[in-house]
């Protein structure tokens, strides 16, 4: 898995950033969900892993001492895992929002609501 | 989604659904789970009875205001930051009540009410978030 | 002394609540606070002017040094004095004078948070929590100026004041900083006496520009000083508090803290008399030809800043003291001239000085309080201003160098000073003509019991001067710790600085006269815009606003794709070029660790992946997201994160319901054509996507040391009493990180609601 996990992560950095450049709002969504999987499994490998060791101290010991996944990592993904996904639903509700203001589904005809007009 | 055995396993399905997440909240310092886990569990089990029967109904049966959870989570999770300070230690500093052990919890002390106010917070965000979408 | 701050912020606080149920009575029951505060610090004269200090400390973070350390000492306990006395006074009338305005909680609210916060300014020991207090009185004093928002005038003025006085504020806050890493303390009175060790650190002169710069700004010297005039787009008893009694002073409260450490040191006593006196004159001579009876003070004001400046610039014994007794004779007649002058607008409609006149009959109580007020001000004996006068002139005669320029740069405001006294009393009052429409009456009790008070301390201080002397002298050595014992007294015998304060009046009476009888030469006379420094700020101000619009207008072009292009763009080189130094790693597959579902979890989640992207359909792409996610899972759990695996299925259920409840709604997927630039984009992604690869495999091939995981493993259980690793650095080694996190979720929440609820119909629904 170590080795396939590299081309993994940049599948899906490609897929996600492919799909964003799409002009598509549907598109865009599943595109940053597909980003949002991207790096988190990108934090989790570079921080290296360790098969089957869970940060779970036993139940006969006060210390983790032998080989166990570092935790801290982990820490972060799950927040990140979370937060993400709050971040996506703003980000669904904000384009659905702008799908009906603007009665369009084309990115690319959506410019006006985020330039200055001058 | 007019199926008669969905509907009946969703209502026996909710109680136990909020019971597991507390389950996983208490658990969560010594074993797999914690108020992030607990809250999601919480949520999915009020959006499938809301996909079921509606946010109105939703809302009249179980009493929930999301955005209410999320004020309360965060004033807990406050809180247990401001406990330590009346002990003269700095904000969120850990405090443990060391003599009593509780099954499942462990020792009791500020971080499993900041953990409390983690379950309702993201419980708050979710359910609030699936309300708003259903409303809509 | 912490208690007292705190409860003006909890009143601040409880406000809106309060308002409900005192309404109209608001500000009469908020003046309970500072008079308590005022007998509380009455309590504490007798030993301050015996020379004792009261201290309090309490940690805030020790870590970083910051403490609220108080200390009240005799300059302290002075301002504390007036601005919990002049507090209650201003609070009394504004219960009264705010009625014509609306929602005036919120004025209390910010005035409150301005009483306490100016309270916690004086009392600081410690330069990090005076630098909290300092800024908490530039915020609140903006939304006391912007307090009719609805008017251009007002946001203006309230911008103006906040650029000015926050920018000063950072300016001082990096002084702070330097003299506290100087001094190795952020103890104030430790500070000042380690000023050889700050010397010899080589910071004292950047600190003592820095620290000027701030209370510059704050106490609107020139050429900062515009914002001043501006601010009287406050309502009058803001006027009254903050832009003369309390809040400009604040500069001058803070040059005076830190005499002891920069007195005869560098350009300190050069810069602040020569800014003081232009200051002192600018705003004097401008003060003459004003019409607005606001405007007037505010330039007299501003030149009694100048004034105080100067004093401390020329920090012998005698400028000390007279710059601690011209405080409070300035905060007693000024704090009831801007009162008075409220009153008259407020009776009249108008402070235009050119239509009032002949009052005296109509309001004798008013009239009253503004002759004690403005003799003070000119300096007529028996008042406290007088006495306040004496001293000045006795500052600058015993002056070794330069004593005939300063004094007489202190005899022409004083003249210029006097006549605006008499333009503000016996124009207004006594004046032949009077073009008001309708005619005035005398104002309620509880608008002018409160200047005709201060009015009346002005004339007992004059009198019986040696009540107030001890603490003044107390104060005054705070300032100069080896000053000689300050003595009040009326009569000095006949020496020059009362023939100097005489002959001040004499020509400041021929000056009013001239002004008097030429009303149509003075409205004839016109700064122009070239010289003032305002202009500047205007100008400023907008090449900003031009600038940010244009660069705004490039880099903000609306279309999503340039955005993440670029982003990826700047990313992809920026990596590419630290890249170049590594080696391509080698692929070697152990196959000792080769399991067969590793490969085929990778490979459908590749294709999954792949599939999501090409799909046609909505349902579909949803369903191959899912299998990733569910991967994605699978992966957490193979590597030993159980908490990961099940936070990603749960999520994964949710985006599921979350897809069912939006994207139906949503259109079809739209097929565009432009094949040529899809295959450019998708070139741009498969780069993009190769390089991420490239960075993993090359930052996995060397190991990694991290202390955090050996010490989370060993404190988990010890120090956090918890088995779960992962939870307990969520709950309580990083539990700040995560109560961030929470706020963000939160924010998020409430965006979406707001989104959804706020969009159309703008009727809002209990959550």
């Amino acid at each position: 898995m170590e080795d396939i996990l590299p081309f993994l992560i940049g599948c899906l950095y490609a897929g996600g950033i492919y799909l964003i450049f799409h002009r598509s709002f549907v598109k865009l969504i599943i595109g940053l969900i597909i980003l949002g999987y991207a790096s988190n499994l990108f934090l989790f490998t570079i921080s290296r892993i360790t098969r089957d060791a869970p940060p779970l101290i036993p139940d006969d010991a006060t210390q983790l001492t032998e080989t166990f996944a570092d935790p801290l990592p982990q820490a972060l993904i799950l927040t990140a895992i979370v937060i993400g996904f709050g971040l996506q639903a703003f980000a669904i509700v904000l384009i659905k929002v702008g799908f009906k203001t603007l009665k369009t589904d084309d990115l690319d005809k959506t410019t006006s609501t985020d330039r200055l007009d001058n | 989604m007019n199926s008669t055995i969905l509907s009946m396993g969703i209502k026996l399905l909710v109680p136990l659904f909020v019971i597991f997440s507390l389950f996983l909240l208490f658990r969560g310092h010594n074993a797999p789970g914690g108020g992030f886990v607990g809250g999601l569990v919480f949520s999915i089990a009020f959006s499938l009875y809301t996909l079921n029967y509606g946010v109105k109904r939703t809302k009249e049966k179980y009493k929930i205001r999301p955005l209410k959870l999320i004020a309360w989570g965060l004033l807990m999770a406050v809180l247990s930051g401001l406990i330590p300070l009346f002990a003269g230690e700095s904000f969120l500093t850990g405090l443990w009540h060391d003599e009593i052990t509780i099954p499942v919890l462990g020792k009791p002390g500020t971080p499993i009410l900041f953990d409390i106010g983690v379950y309702l917070l993201v419980a708050g965000t979710i359910l609030s978030l699936i309300f708003t979408l259903w409303e809509e | 002394m912490l208690t007292t701050i705190l409860i003006g912020f909890l009143l601040a606080v409880l406000l809106p609540w309060l308002y409900k149920f005192f309404k109209a009575n608001t500000g009469r029951f908020l003046a309970v606070f500072p008079a308590a505060a005022f007998v509380w610090f009455a309590t504490k004269h007798n030993q301050i002017a015996a020379g004792g200090i009261v201290k309090e400390a309490y940690n805030w973070m020790p870590g970083l040094g910051v403490s609220l350390d108080f200390k009240l000492d005799g300059l302290s306990l002075l301002f504390a004095f007036l601005i919990s006395g002049i507090g209650a006074i201003v609070l009394l009338y504004a219960g009264t004078y705010m009625k014509a305005y609306e929602k005036t909680d919120r004025f209390f609210v910010a005035l409150m948070i301005f009483m306490a916060s100016m309270l916690g300014l004086v009392l600081s020991d410690n330069i990090i929590s005076l630098f909290v207090f300092w800024e908490l009185t530039s915020f609140s004093s903006y939304f006391l100026i912007g307090f009719s928002h609805e008017k251009e005038e007002s946001r203006g003025a309230a911008l103006k004041a906040l650029l000015i006085t926050a920018g000063g504020g950072l300016a001082l806050l990096a002084g702070l900083i330097l003299l506290g890493i100087g001094g190795e303390t952020n103890t104030i009175s430790e500070l000042l006496m380690r000023g050889d060790q700050i010397a010899d650190s080589g910071f004292l002169h950047v600190a003592m520009m820095l620290i000027i710069v701030g209370c510059f700004t704050k106490s609107a010297q020139f050429p900062f000083h515009f914002w001043l005039p501006a601010a009287m787009a406050a309502p009058t008893p803001v006027s009254a508090y903050l832009h003369s009694a309390t809040m400009v002073k604040a500069g001058i409260y803070l040059l005076a803290r830190m005499s002891p450490l920069f007195n005869g040191t560098g350009n300190w006593n050069t810069t602040l008399l020569v800014v003081g006196g232009i200051t002192m004159l600018m705003g004097a001579s401008t003060a003459v030809i004003q019409s607005d009876l606001k405007k007037i003070l505010a330039y007299t004001t501003v030149s009694a800043l100048g004034l105080l400046t100067m004093l401390l610039g020329i920090g012998t014994e005698i400028a000390i003291q007279a710059a601690v007794v011209f405080i409070l004779a300035h905060a007693l007649y000024k704090g009831a001239l801007f009162l008075l002058a409220g009153i008259i607008d407020h009776q009249t409609g108008t402070r235009n000085i050119r239509k009032l006149g002949k009052l005296f009959k109509k309001m004798p109580y008013t009239g009253t309080a503004v002759i004690i007020a403005s003799l003070s001000m000119a300096g007529i004996p028996p008042l406290f201003g007088f006495i306040s006068k004496e001293l000045i002139y006795a500052s600058t005669i015993d002056m070794v160098i330069n004593s005939p320029l300063t004094t007489s740069a202190f005899f022409i405001a004083g003249v210029l000073i006097t006549a605006a006294a008499g333009i503000l009393s016996y124009k207004v009052f006594f004046g032949k003509r009077n073009k008001l429409e309708s005619q005035p009456t005398e104002a309620p009790f509880s608008l002018v019991a409160g200047p005709l008070l201060m009015a009346v301390i002005a004339v007992t201080l004059g009198i019986s001067s040696r009540f107030i002397s001890p603490l003044l002298n107390q104060a005054s050595l705070a300032v100069m710790p080896e000053n000689i014992e300050l003595q009040l007294s009326l009569w000095h015998g006949i020496n020059t600085e009362l023939i100097m304060s005489m002959a001040t009046i004499f020509i400041g009476y021929l000056t009013f006269l001239f002004i008097y009888l030429n009303p149509k030469f003075i409205a004839s006379i016109k700064v122009s815009d070239k010289i003032k420094t305002s202009s500047v700020y205007d100008r400023t101000i907008s090449t900003v606003v031009e600038i940010s619009k244009r660069v705004t207008i490039i880099i903000q072009n609306g279309n999503l794709r340039i955005y993440v292009f670029v982003l990826i763009a700047v990313f992809s080189l920026l990596s590419l070029w630290v890249l170049k130094d590594f080696s391509v790693p080698s692929i070697s597959i152990l196959w000792s660790d080769f399991r067969i579902y590793d490969i085929v979890i990778g490979l459908i989640m590749i294709a999954a992946c792949f599939y999501a992207v090409m799909a046609k359909s909505r349902l579909l792409a949803i369903a191959l997201l899912g299998v990733v996610g569910y991967g994605v899972a699978f992966i957490f759990i193979m590597f030993g994160a159980p908490d990961l695996a099940i936070t990603q299925i749960l999520i994964e259920t949710i985006t599921v319901v979350i897809f069912v409840l939006v994207l139906w709604k949503l259109p079809k997927f739209l097929i565009f054509t432009e094949s040529f630039i899809k295959f450019r984009y998708f070139m741009i992604s498969i780069v993009f996507g190769g390089l991420m690869t490239w960075i993993v495999m090359i930052v996995t091939q060397y190991p990694l040391e991290s202390h955090l995981k050996a010490y989370f493993a060993e404190n988990s259980y010890l120090l956090a009493k918890g088995k779960n690793v992962v939870n307990v650095i969520l709950v309580d080694f990083r539990s700040l990180d995560t109560l961030g996190e929470m706020v963000v979720l939160g924010i998020a929440a409430i965006g979406i609601y707001a989104l959804v609820k706020f969009n159309k119909t703008g009727k809002k629904e209990e959550l």
